[in-house]
């Protein structure tokens, strides 16, 4: 049995279609950013945003999806899921997630975390650009 | 006669469907994402494409094998990102296949559909979840997905061409082809 010519071809194109939602969304998340967030939502609506820059203390927090309750824990700057009571527990097996665009579903609970990068204020960078052009 | 044992051909690929998906639960697979799978029931699927003639036999028996292991202890929502994995999979794979003809193996035909599966289930959880960051899983599911679509491709490939090879199988179905 060999390899068809377009076997390769149709590995190639699926190859660069998996890539194609990562690198777009690569493209829409800001590169330098100084602070991340835990950007949790719960079917498309933002239920809480906090902070992980700088919550290196553990930190324990329960969500109530309306769909089932998942608990959450901050520590080091990165989040994860510890508990949940859905039946696949998926999300608990992610782990922590500290990079903008890591992410952690529990899909049973509507349930979305991801992290955000944040630059601080747009206008301070714009007066920081002034300044070295002025010096 | 004739119409017998193409229902039981059928129902063994339903059957061999179940019991590679029931197995294939158990096997924890490490180094991936949580919520991935092998993807081992693809293989019957690809056996039923190239054995059997009418698409919609085909259809019938992905669908059953769908209802069936949600039956056996899966869930409603594992239904409907499964249904639509193995719908955008199944539509994928006759496209390569009927579009390429003999240009294309059963391998580029599995892994194109493994991908595709993976496709529709995160499409399904995009909108779950309402957020397209889900979408963010899919490099390391879909090569994951190549890989077992590569040797799914060939595991298909040898069980087809030892399948002719049984007097029933002729039987059933190559002589049903001579006849159409």
């Amino acid at each position: 049995m060999k390899i068809k010519l377009w076997d390769k071809i149709i590995i190639a194109l699926l190859l660069v279609i998996s890539f194609i939602p990562y690198l777009f969304l690569k493209m829409l998340m800001p590169s330098d950013y100084d602070m991340i967030y835990a950007r949790i939502t719960i079917q498309g609506k933002l239920y809480k945003e906090i902070p992980l820059t700088g919550q290196v203390k553990q930190k324990e927090f329960i969500i109530d999806t309306g769909h089932g309750i998942n608990k959450a824990v901050i520590e080091n700057e990165a989040i994860t899921i510890t508990e949940a009571d859905c039946p696949d527990e998926i999300c608990t097996q992610t782990g922590f997630i500290d990079k903008p665009g890591q992410s952690i579903t529990c899909l049973p609970h509507k349930l979305h975390i991801e992290i955000v990068g944040k630059s601080l204020d747009s206008t301070e960078k714009d007066e920081d650009i002034i300044d070295v052009n002025a010096y | 006669m004739k119409q017998t044992k193409h229902l039981i051909y059928m129902s063994l690929l339903v059957a061999m469907a179940l019991a590679l998906h029931l197995v294939e639960r158990n096997i924890p697979v490490p180094f991936m994402t949580p919520g991935a799978k092998l993807g081992l029931a693809n293989l019957v699927t690809v056996i039923a494409l190239y054995t059997l003639d009418k698409k919609s036999d085909v259809a019938k028996i992905i669908a059953s094998r769908l209802v069936l292991s949600s039956i056996f202890g899966g869930s409603v929502s594992g239904l409907m990102y499964g249904s639509m994995g193995a719908l955008l999979s199944f539509i994928i794979m006759i496209i390569i296949k009927e579009g390429l003809k003999e240009k294309v193996s059963m391998i580029g035909v599995s892994a194109a559909g493994a991908v595709f599966h993976n496709i529709g289930q995160l499409l399904v959880a995009a909108l779950i979840v309402q957020n397209i960051g889900v979408m963010l899983y899919l490099p390391v599911l879909s090569l994951a997905g190549i890989v077992t679509g590569i040797f799914i491709g060939i595991a298909a490939n040898y069980t087809v061409a030892h399948m002719y090879k049984l007097p029933f199988f002729k039987e059933a179905v190559v002589k049903e082809k001579r006849i159409e």
